[in-house]
Parts: C-alpha cells; structure tokens; sequence
C-alpha cells in the first residue's frame, strides 16, 4: 500500500518532468458509483454497490520519423466490481474492500519513412463499421464494463502503405500476448464514388480458420453501412458467414437515430467453449440482433442517449439509457441506467444498473 | 429628354452586375493555401463560454484539423473536396461525415459541418439580384440576394451586404425556403494580406437555437505556403 501511494503521489511530477520533454500529456479523472440489482433467490442481498475511481494518462511524443502513443488505465474498483474482477491477472488487492486494475490500453511505437507507417506495440485495431456489433472486428473485442464501449488493445506489428490520398493497404500481425487471438491481417481502405470501403483477408492461427470480408460506408438518404465476414475452416460444420447494416440518419439537427441488424449463420453447438470466444460479435451469439439508438444533442451542455440491442430470435434485451452534462469544458457529469435480461453477457439473471459518473479531463 | 436616356444607358454599362461584385468577394476571399490558428468562443445561454482551439492547413478544396485545446485534443478532422472524416484518437477511429449528418453542429458551436464544407464559387449555383444599397457599421454596402438554382446547395436563399470599396462581406443572412431565417455570419474585423483580405473575427448565430452565438478568431495565419499533400491523406488523419 505504501509502495502504491509512493508511485502516485511520484507519478505527478514524473508526467510535469514528461510534459517539460514536449511530451503531449492528456487524460482524465473518473469518479464512478451506482447499484447493481438481480434476483437471485439464493443470496440475501440482491443490490450491489458499484465504484470505481479511474486515472487515465495518454501522453504522445512526436518526432519527425517516430511516435510514441500510450494510454494508461488505473482502476480503483469496489464494491460488486471489486468481486468481479479480482480473479484478473492485471489486479492488486489494495484493501479488503478494493482492488487496482491497471489496463495499457495503448502503448506502441510508430516509425515512419515516406509512404510506409511501422506500428509496434499494443494498438486498438478497429475493422468495419459496425458500433456495437462488429463481425470484421476480430481481435479488439468491446469493453462492456465501460459505457462508451471502448475497445480493447491488443499487442500487434502493423505496417501501413499510402496506395492514394484515401486509401491504403496494411498487413498485421496480432500477437496472442493479451487476447489469447493470433492472427495475420491483410486490410485495403479505399474511397470509390463517394463511398468508404474496406475489405480484409486474415488467418486465425489457433482455429486454423480463413476469413474474408468486407465494410461499406455511404450516402443513400441517410448514411448507409455494413458489413460482411465469411470464416472459412477445414470442417465444413464450421464454415459460416456473419453480416450487419446500418443506416443512420440526423432530424433537425438535434437528433441522431442509428438503426443497425446483424445476422450471424453459425451453430454454436457446432463449437467448442474455447472457439466461442474467438467468434465474430462474441458475445452475441445468436442468429439476428437488432440495434436502435437515438441521440438527443440539444446543445453542447446537454447529451440525452438511449439504446436497446434486441435478439430477435429469444425477445431479449440489453437496454442503456443515459444523460450526460457538460458542467464546464473539461469536466462532464453523467448518468446511466442498463438493464439487460439474463443470459445476454452470460449473467443467470435479469440485471439492473445504474452509475452516476463525474469526469475531469485534463 | 434623349440626353437621359443616354446618360442611364451609359451608367447601366458603367454599374457593376451582382455577380461581378460576387466574383470580386470570391477572388479576394480565395487563398490558394493557408496554414491558421483559429479560436472558437461557444456562448450559450447561461453558461460560461466554451473555448475551442485548432489548427488548420488549407489547400484548395482540401483541409485538414487537429483540435488545440486539451478536451478536444484527440479530435481531428480531414476535408476533401465535398467529404469529411473525423478522427477519434483516443479510440483510434474514424468516421465518414456523410450527407445529412453534415447539418449537425461543430463541435456544439453555430457552425455546421456543411458551413465548412462550401468550396464552390457561389455565384455559379444561385440566381443573383442586386437589390440595394445600404449603410453598415459606417460602411458602405451593396445588398445581394442569392436564391438557389440548383438543388446541392446547402441554404435556399442568401442575403449579403457586401463593402463596397473592398468587395467583403460584411454580413450574411441565411434564410430557409419559407423566408425563415436559419443562420447569420458577421464578419466584424478583417485584415489584409497583399492584395487580398481575411476576416480576424467573425460571429455566427444559428437561429434555430435560442441565444447562442460562435465568435470565431484568427488568432494566427500566413497564406500561400507550400502544404504537402501528405497532410490530406487518411494515413496522416489516423496517424
């Protein structure tokens, strides 16, 4: 605990010494509290308390052939938080009542030289268009516990070749350090008439399996998108292709309504409890999803947004519901409400939760 | 009576046409390249003012924007031609700005997507009417109306008072095709730069929203540089 005081109370001026050598420091403070509610009958109590402090530092130096970008998470968690995820190796018990997460979100090297980009480190890697579900997005999974749905780094050598102005040509290679999913990657972006499209070719190295797809974003009316994964493997039984559209469109310039469906074709009996989690839109794993997301921007102070994700097929729903206000520039005030019916994130039970946030950024 | 005649037929081929005066604005407005520091103050009914800061490098109909003040310093925009994207770096995405999400506001401000987006010359995609003369803030002004003529604009009708010894307008009323008024641009303090014209401060107010108003300043600028075109490159966004 000493040792742990110590290294904030050093991290301070370490990030003022940072700053002094043109490091670019940003982040933000989080304070978080709220309840979680399910029905167990075999526990006395069924509301728990939810709390976590949160440190963010980010901080970039940028030289003319090379960069330096990282993002480092510091979780104080209690209550219901502290007993969910204690069992996780990047955790140290502080009392009995608390735990630190430390989570590097980011942490790699850019080195560059004309039209060749070299990325070596742990890097979000975003595929596709998709907001929630995702089925190009195969290695940086969605973090649930945070409401922004942030995704998680992995560790990866990425090269990146300017082809034209809007597009490019990259190969990836996705270690297995921290998501327990290797692979290699070839992905093109390109702009043709008007739209933004990709398409990517990768290897699976643990499952043996090939996959190829695809990601569109334009203009029809409203802004129209998707896209499509096929997953080719050595048993036929485990071949499958999974889809998404979306189409987003903007009312009086107040009002952002976002509509998106997936369909997945594959039968997860066909699966073992290990290929699972390497499934594209794990863990939403059944055949059609539906997403429906409306936005209110009433101006910059007020933010009011509200989301269900309907499976179709068993009528079940994870439903969020939340305000966030801008206090001042740099500090925001937020609250949200989630309810989700049991077995959607793999609880036994219908849950309820409600956080109330305050963020400083700095 | 015939010397009249003659004497407003020849001030008829003397007087400028509207569309003159436009392709005088448009020349002194237009910079081949320019690099800026700009600053927006966001005022909003009731509550203190927001500051935005970015910097931004100008080529023709390309720009690009990367966020100054430390809230938005993940933010970075890139323009080319008539599309937009905007880089998220802390989540390290980018998103396609696409047609009607184009009306939504700037970073909360008065200013839309779209207001930033307008690169054509006016003049060739609205009908242009003379339609006086008037005094503004102790300058002498033509008074222009636009109306559309074709259906890719972003306002339906146009109203400028333009000065006319330097040819800049000096402001601007937007109106929606019942005459509603959408949108005013006032452009409040200018500087020159050889033979052209900038404005330093200008302020817009959008209409719809009940007391507010974005003051934006040129804190800092030099024009025709020399930009690479690497800076108008998804690989330079995303990096």
């Amino acid at each position: 605990m000493f040792i742990l005081r110590l290294f904030f109370i050093l991290l301070f001026p370490y990030l003022i010494f940072l700053q002094d050598r043109n490091f670019e420091i940003s982040g933000h403070f989080l304070n978080s509290f709220g309840f979680l509610y399910f029905e167990d009958v075999e526990i006395s109590s069924n509301n728990f308390y939810l709390g976590r402090s949160a440190f963010r530092v980010n901080f970039i130096k940028k030289k003319e052939f090379l960069k330096i970008d990282g993002s480092i998470d510091f979780n104080f968690l209690y209550g219901f938080y502290k007993n969910f995820f204690q069992h996780l190796n990047n955790t140290l018990k502080i009392t009995e009542d608390s735990i630190l997460a430390i989570d590097i979100r980011k942490l790699y090297i850019v080195l560059k030289y004309r039209f060749l980009d070299l990325y070596i480190g742990r890097q979000l890697l975003k595929f596709g268009e998709g907001y929630i579900l995702n089925p190009l997005n195969l290695f940086s999974g969605i973090d649930f516990s945070e409401k922004t749905f942030t995704r998680v780094g992995v560790d990866a050598f990425r090269s990146k070749l300017q082809i034209s102005n809007m597009g490019y040509l990259e190969g990836i290679f996705v270690s297995k350090v921290n998501v327990k999913k290797s692979g290699y990657v070839l992905k093109f972006i390109s702009s043709i008439f008007g739209w933004d499209i990709s398409f990517i070719g990768c290897y699976r190295e643990e499952l043996d399996w090939l996959s190829f797809g695809f990601s569109y974003k334009g203009d029809i009316v409203g802004g129209l998108y998707g896209e499509m994964l096929y997953n080719y493997a050595v048993e036929p039984t485990k071949r499958f292709y999974n889809f998404l559209v979306g189409f987003d469109y903007s009312f009086y310039q107040k009002i952002l309504l976002r509509l998106e469906y997936a369909y997945n074709s594959f039968d997860i009996n066909n699966f073992s409890r290990n290929e699972i989690s390497f499934l594209p839109n794990f863990p939403f794993l059944s055949k059609h999803y539906f997403i429906s997301q409306v936005t209110i921007f009433s101006n910059l102070i007020d933010n009011i947004t509200f989301l269900i994700l309907h499976e179709i097929t068993s009528k079940k729903n994870f439903i969020i519901f939340s305000y966030k206000k801008s206090i001042f520039s740099n500090v925001e005030l937020s609250s949200t409400l989630r309810y989700s019916n049991r077995d959607f994130f793999g609880f036994e039970f219908d849950t309820v939760c409600f956080l109330i946030d305050i963020i400083l950024k700095f | 009576m015939k010397f009249f005649l003659w004497v407003a037929f020849i001030h008829s081929l003397l007087a400028i046409t509207p569309e003159e005066i436009l392709k005088k604005v448009d020349k002194n407005l237009n910079f081949s390249s320019a690099i800026m520091n700009i600053k927006m103050e966001i005022y909003l009914p009731d509550k203190s003012v927001r500051i935005k800061k970015f910097k931004t490098w100008i080529s023709g109909n390309n720009s690009y924007v990367e966020f100054l003040n430390k809230e938005d310093k993940h933010v970075r925009y890139l323009k080319i031609g008539k599309r937009m994207w905007i880089y998220d770096k802390e989540e390290e995405n980018t998103f396609l700005i696409s047609g009607h999400l184009l009306k939504q506001s700037m970073m909360g401000s008065d200013i839309s997507y779209e207001d930033i987006l307008e690169t054509e010359q006016i003049y060739t995609n609205y009908d242009v009417k003379l339609i006086g003369e008037e005094n503004l803030r102790e300058r002498s002004c033509y008074v222009i109306l636009l109306t559309a003529k074709v259906k890719e604009v972003n306002y339906f009708k146009r109203k400028m008072w333009i000065d006319k010894e330097q040819f800049f307008p000096l402001k601007e009323e937007i109106y929606a095709k019942n005459d509603k008024l959408l949108k005013t641009f006032e452009y409040l303090e200018i500087e020159f730069y050889k033979d052209k014209v900038y404005p330093t401060k200008s302020v817009v107010s959008d209409k719809l929203k009940i007391g507010t108003k974005t003051v934006v300043i040129i804190e800092e600028a030099i024009f025709d540089v020399e930009i690479s075109s690497y800076y108008f490159t998804r690989r330079y966004l995303e990096r």
